[in-house]
């Protein structure tokens, strides 16, 4: 079964279709890349998926089960992990805390009165501190972290319920290109030790062609073309309204 | 007591570090303190200061002649900022830190009885001058608390009689949203009523204290259609009601009958737009002949370089009460004083007037006139002195409306 | 017929004094985001100073109108002295602070104002030539209310004309619009926000002038309007000028029919508006909503540490104070230390909510008088003794927090503190007309503690153990688990959502537990003062709540005692000391957040910093 199936998905901002009609599907343990220009409908695709936006239309289904216009917090309850665009961690708490909130909220505890928070939680989120490579600064603030770490911080916390899916807004978009890959090989080791399945946009070529297992383009609002890295490549549509700008994109 | 025997040993333990205050034992050179409260701040400082006025210089009087018992009076006052917490922490600290002999003040009647509800507590007297409240000397009157002022009950009544001689059937009425307006309101048309079975009440209004949209009351107690009006609003909303009134014409060929609104306090800042031909309760300052109020017209003149308001002579018979009650009393228990307070006589610049035992209600009346323009300004014409002991329900009446504790 | 016309024309009248107050603190709030609480004293100013000119000037029409407009001129100066002085240095800091620093102006103008034109109120006389009524449908109309009706429109005329037509007026509507924008296209932002804040100055002196020939000036016009200017900018829409207008007409005919229908609840009334248009479209009639795509990282607090030596001597030495001092002190201190524990306990409430959870609440005063309520009407109703009716008092507090919470969690920001505020104001209204059930203004008396607790000394342990340990419990609560996840809401709402946080039930809970611990302190309030009156519920002790939290430090779990030992000693002192205690606790506050936004728990590392 699929971990998630998207069907004519539909969503509007006042006049602009935003997302007009698009069906997809994401197979456990596969990593598909949303690729389309700015504007494209890649964001509002995922905030309609991730509950963040009540689509106008169509239907989501996780697992076999119906989660259309659910809340965010459901949502994730369905094995979801989310990272954002801009990247949303808790600014007033340390590296490891981030983490032990997630963990607190993944066990059901986030209401809890008892124990100090610091206390509990602690040696599963060493260990995803370990796995993001992020261990040297376990006890730093996030608002001191370079953004490059942020978004490994972001990953471990998406990780902390155990997800199917991975939803991951422009993983590596303002990190240097070099970083990038280590970015991306990091999911690949959460794909391949956690069987996870990942949907992520993507501006860098080289990452959609070497992390994607296949691409799904998108074009105001509608699915262009899909297929395997080697098939988009190939395609004369997608050349025609996105490849040209691969130049600037890779910027 | 757990505390005293704690303290005792802790006392015992750093005796030799510390200075202890104890309280000393009143000698005869030592004054008479009397704790006063009231809320010098804020808004309410245009009543408040003439009353402060008033007792400072009762308080001079007396002592020039020498003091009372052959003691010298002294008044610890606070400012409660209008807040009856506040009014009561400080109740607490006078009594507890300046060990004042009684305390006395407040002027919001609400204020007025969280203090008196704090003198039953612990057992002081409070000499409560200025809140009007009916409650603080029936509902909820207690053995520790003796009022002054003519109360909401007498005023309204006052007025009530003479409303009653005018030929309206038909009353309208507009009070602020609050005790005092409502029970204002009830206590003119119980009197009303009782005196003129023929009258019926058609409109009333009730703007929120301070904020009367005037323009929209005197529309709709216009729309009433009444032959005349009550009136208890005072202050701001009672300028906006006058000027906006006049100019609708809402009291062309009305009677208006007002309370309080001949106290130089409310009459004074209308100026020209002062109303004329109201009835009203109030204090013609200009206009009272007697000897014992010109006397006392003098020398607040003369010491403040301003003349009296309702409030000073409200002030200035606070202390005079304190002064006479210690004299009866002899000393400055509490006992000793609050049975002084029962049944106490008194000379005041308004004329004798008496603390009743019954219910703890001074005499001290208010004048009754009619209101009228003079060189441009708002003044009493046609006034009497009405005696308070005059506009009080007979004795049944009010003991059922002063529970006995 | 006619005399729905008539109240109609009667309700524009007062509906173009609101309007003229209003617009200008939009238009402020606008462009600067500072909500200004002094904009009523400014229009008072405006008012005296009319009182003033008119004396000496006003004997004509002109001469009148000229008194009016400079009048304005000079509040529009005086705005900008108090711009460029003040707020120019609490942009950048956070909402509650600004807020606090405009009422310490409010308090400063107050005592002012009474040192110039004294306490009596002063009514000017009529304005020449509009003096009289002119007759509509039988009922006679004044001139004055038909001119203030067309000064507003020709306000609001000449404000679309500037908003359009002139550089500064596009400014002004790009700031309100995107701040963001302005401060990228590189302009000055400082003349701009100068010349905002005059421009709002002026019109609140220009209302306050035009009040003058219907009302007299008063020491008491501050508050009174502020609270209804807020109620329409929030309802109209933060920094929408047709939505404060709108929003005046909307609640002055309201009012003004209001009267007619039901006398006795006008106060409710308007207050009922805010909430139902807060609840059905949270930024107001005309407001968009604020874009907020991502979470101000400018100041995050840094990360929790729990029990350091040195915080951990604070508390111990704490509590051996408190435990030790009432041995050694009088009778009258032990009783200002037992409202210090219960103040204390209020601000560690609310202190819970802002810092805790990033809630901005206004209206705390709202679970504080219900808790003293709870008590106070238990032993006035049901005749329960002390202990049972302390036990009522969380449930009311929490209870109240229930409800309102469900309305208010659903906002943030400003358009929270305003909603908290329109329900505490909601529960004060009802407290104060509702006098059957609550004893209205004259409040419930006799609620003194239990024989076995009225010696002071005694009720201060019991009032001392229980806050202390509900204080402890706070405290507990911020680093256990709940208490992480709501400080996650507060840093970032979008990514607690996205790890399975309900953001609102959350917050709802947060404010339902806050609640609880206001009453607690509330039921304590009743007993230690053996009554209570609707002045618990008042905006006033709000404001205190948040003087003390911010007194103490916002950003440490000390602040809030610190803040409530620094206020009540500062307030009990200050009032015996001098009559001008308003005044000097203005500037003590407008002095705290300029030089110390940290509070008093940052004076360490104030001092710290200075050294060279
Ligand atoms: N909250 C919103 N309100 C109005 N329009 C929006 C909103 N979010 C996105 N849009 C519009 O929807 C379209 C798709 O945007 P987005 O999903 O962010 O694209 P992408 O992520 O592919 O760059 C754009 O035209 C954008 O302007
Ligand atoms: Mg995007």
């Amino acid at each position: 079964m699929n971990v998630l199936t998207v069907e004519k998905l539909s969503k509007a901002f006042g006049g602009v279709q935003a997302v007009g009609g698009v069906s997809f599907a994401v197979a456990p343990g596969e990593r598909v890349a949303l690729i389309g220009p700015n504007g494209a409908g890649k964001t509002t695709l995922f905030n309609c998926i991730n509950g963040q936006l009540r689509p106008d239309d169509g239907r989501i289904e996780m697992s076999g089960r119906d989660v259309t216009g659910q809340a965010p917090h459901r949502i994730w309850r369905h094995g979801v992990g989310r990272t954002f665009q801009i990247t949303a961690t808790f600014a007033s708490m340390t590296v490891a805390e981030n983490i032990q909130v997630a963990l607190a909220s993944a066990d059901g505890a986030a209401k809890g009165l008892g124990r100090r928070l610091s206390a509990r939680y602690r040696a599963e989120a060493e260990v995803l501190i370990e796995l993001v490579g992020l261990a040297a600064r376990t006890e730093d603030p996030a608002a001191e972290l370079p953004y490059g770490d942020l978004k490994r911080l972001e990953l471990a916390v998406a990780m902390t319920n155990e997800p199917s899916l991975l939803l991951m807004d422009e993983p590596t978009a303002g990190m240097a290109a070099d970083a990038r890959g280590g970015m991306m090989d990091l999911v690949d080791v959460m794909v391949a030790e956690r069987g996870v399945a990942v949907l992520f946009t993507e501006h860098d070529m080289d990452v959609v062609f070497g992390h994607a297992d296949r691409v799904i383009v998108l074009d105001r609002g509608q699915i262009i073309a899909e297929g395997s890295p080697d098939e988009i490549r190939g395609d004369a549509t997608v050349r025609a309204v996105y490849l040209g700008t691969f130049d600037e994109a890779t910027v | 007591m757990l505390r005293m025997r704690i303290r005792t040993h802790i006392t015992a333990a750093i005796a030799a570090l510390l200075t202890l205050t104890s309280a000393s034992i009143a000698t005869a050179q030592d004054p008479i303190r009397i704790g006063e409260v009231n809320s010098y701040t804020g808004p309410l400082a245009s009543f408040t200061v003439p009353y402060r006025n008033g007792w400072e210089l009762a308080v001079e009087q007396i002592n020039a002649k020498g003091g009372v018992l052959g003691r010298k009076l002294e008044v610890i006052s606070r400012d409660d900022g209008a807040k009856p917490a506040d009014a009561v922490k400080f109740a607490e600290e006078l009594v507890r830190r300046e060990k004042v002999d009684l305390i006395a003040g407040t002027f919001l009647s609400h204020i007025g009885l969280a203090v008196a509800d704090f003198a039953a507590r612990n057992k002081v007297l409070f000499v409560a001058a200025e809140p009007l409240s009916d409650a603080i000397v029936w509902a909820k009157g207690n053995d520790y608390t003796f009022r002054l002022r003519p109360s909401t009950y007498m005023q309204a009544a006052m007025l009530a009689e003479e409303a009653a001689k005018l030929p309206a059937k038909r009353w309208a009425t507009v009070a602020p949203n609050y005790e005092y307006g409502q029970s204002a309101v009830k206590a003119f048309q119980d009197v009303l009523k009782g005196l003129r079975p023929d009258v019926e009440f058609v409109g009333q209004q009730w703007p929120a204290l301070f904020k009367l949209d005037a323009g929209a009351t005197v529309q709709a107690l216009a729309q009433a259609k009444p032959d005349a009006i009550f009136n208890v609003t005072f202050s701001t909303d009672l300028a906006k009601l006058v000027r906006e009134g006049q100019l609708r014409g809402l009291f062309k060929d009305r009677q208006v009958v007002s309370l309080l609104t001949g106290e130089p306090e409310y009459l004074d800042p209308l100026k020209g737009e002062a109303p004329e031909g109201w009835i009203v309760t109030g204090y013609p300052w200009q206009g009272i002949e007697d000897a014992a109020h010109k006397a006392f017209l003098d020398a607040y003149s003369k010491r403040f370089n301003d003349y009296p308001r309702a409030g000073s002579i409200v002030g200035y018979n606070t202390i005079l009460t304190i002064a006479a009650m210690l004299e009866k009393a002899g000393s400055t228990d509490t006992g000793a004083m609050v049975a002084a307070m029962k049944n106490l006589e008194l000379d005041t610049p308004f004329g004798p007037i008496t603390y009743r035992a019954l219910d703890h209600q001074s005499t001290m009346g208010a004048y009754v006139g009619r209101t009228a323009k003079v060189d441009g300004k708002g003044v009493m014409v046609d006034f009497r002195y009405a005696n308070g002991a005059d506009y009080l329900p007979d004795d049944a009446t009010v003991r059922k409306l002063r529970p006995a504790k | 017929m006619s005399f729905i016309v008539v109240q109609a024309i009667t309700g524009l009248a007062s509906a173009a004094s609101l309007f003229l107050i209003a617009v200008g603190l939009s238009i402020v709030f606008g462009v600067t985001r500072v909500v200004n609480f002094a904009h009523g004293s400014l229009y008072m100013l405006g008012a005296y100073l009319a009182f003033s000119f008119t004396a000496a000037f006003g004997d004509t029409f002109f001469g009148y109108l000229a008194a009016i407009l400079l009048a304005a001129v000079v509040v529009g100066g005086l705005g900008a002295v108090m711009e460029t002085s003040l707020l120019r240095r609490i942009y950048r800091a956070p909402e509650l602070f600004q807020l606090l620093a405009t009422f310490g102006v409010v308090l400063v103008v107050q005592d002012l104002t009474r040192m110039i034109w004294g306490a009596d109120d002063l009514f000017a006389p009529r304005m020449p030539g509009l003096d009289g009524a002119i007759n509509i449908f039988g009922h006679a109309v004044p001139e004055y209310d038909l001119f203030l009706i067309a000064t507003a429109f020709v306000v609001l005329g000449g404000l679309w004309l500037l908003f359009r037509h002139t550089r500064f007026g596009v400014l002004v509507r790009a700031a309100t619009e995107d701040r963001e924008m302005v401060a990228a296209l590189g302009i000055d932002q400082r003349w701009l926000f100068t010349g905002a804040f005059i421009l709002g100055a002026a019109l609140a002196g220009l209302g306050g002038a035009l009040q003058i020939p219907r009302q007299a000036a008063s020491l008491s016009m501050d508050l009174n309007i502020i609270v209804d200017a807020f109620v329409v900018v929030v309802v109209g829409g933060m920094g929408s000028i047709m939505g404060a207008f709108v929003a005046a007409v909307l609640i002055s005919e309201l009012l003004a029919f209001g009267v007619v229908i039901f006398p006795q609840i006008t106060l409710v009334l308007i207050f009922a508006v805010m909430a139902v248009t807060l609840v059905l479209k949270p930024s107001g009639l005309f407001g968009r909503p604020e874009f907020t795509t991502q979470e101000d990282r400018r100041n995050p607090d840094p990360p929790l540490r729990a029990g350091d030596g040195l915080s951990r001597i604070f508390w111990w030495g704490l509590l051996v104070a408190g435990v030790a001092a009432p041995l050694v002190i009088g009778d009258f201190a032990i009783i200002v230390l037992t409202e210090i524990a219960i103040l204390a306990l209020f601000a560690a409430s609310l202190h819970f909510l802002l810092w805790g959870g990033g809630l901005i609440t206004f209206g705390h005063a709202a679970y504080f008088g219900l808790g003293a309520y709870g008590s106070g009407l238990a032993v006035f109703h049901l005749s329960l003794g002390m202990a049972p009716a302390l036990l009522l008092a969380p449930l009311a507090g929490a209870a109240g927090a229930l409800l309102f919470g469900w309305f208010c969690v659903r906002l943030s920001g400003i358009y929270m503190a305003m909603l908290t505020l329109a329900f505490a104001q909601i529960a004060w209204s009802a407290a104060f007309q509702w006098g059957g059930f609550t004893g209205g203004d004259n409040g419930i008396l006799g609620v003194w503690p239990s024989d076995w607790a009225s010696d002071p000394f005694v009720f201060y342990y019991l009032a001392f153990a229980v806050c202390a340990a509900v204080i402890w419990g706070l405290r507990h609560t911020v680093f256990s688990p709940f208490g992480y996840t709501l400080r996650a809401t507060r840093d970032s709402a979008l990514r607690s959502a996205a790890i399975g946080v309900d953001v609102t039930r959350h917050r709802w809970l947060a404010f339902t537990l806050a609640g609880a611990a206001a009453g607690v302190a509330g039921g304590f309030f009743a007993f230690a003062k053996g009554s209570v009156f609707p002045e618990v519920l008042f905006v006033s002790t709000s404001v205190d709540g948040l003087v003390m939290v911010l007194l103490g430090g916002v950003q440490s779990l000390a602040g809030p005692i610190l803040g409530a030992i620094a206020l009540t000693e500062i307030e009990t002192e200050l009032t015996r000391l001098t009559d001008l205690w308003q005044l000097c606790l203005g500037i003590l506050i407008i002095l705290l957040v300029v030089v110390l936004p940290h509070g008093l728990a940052g004076l360490s590392a104030f001092m710290r910093r200075r050294q060279p």
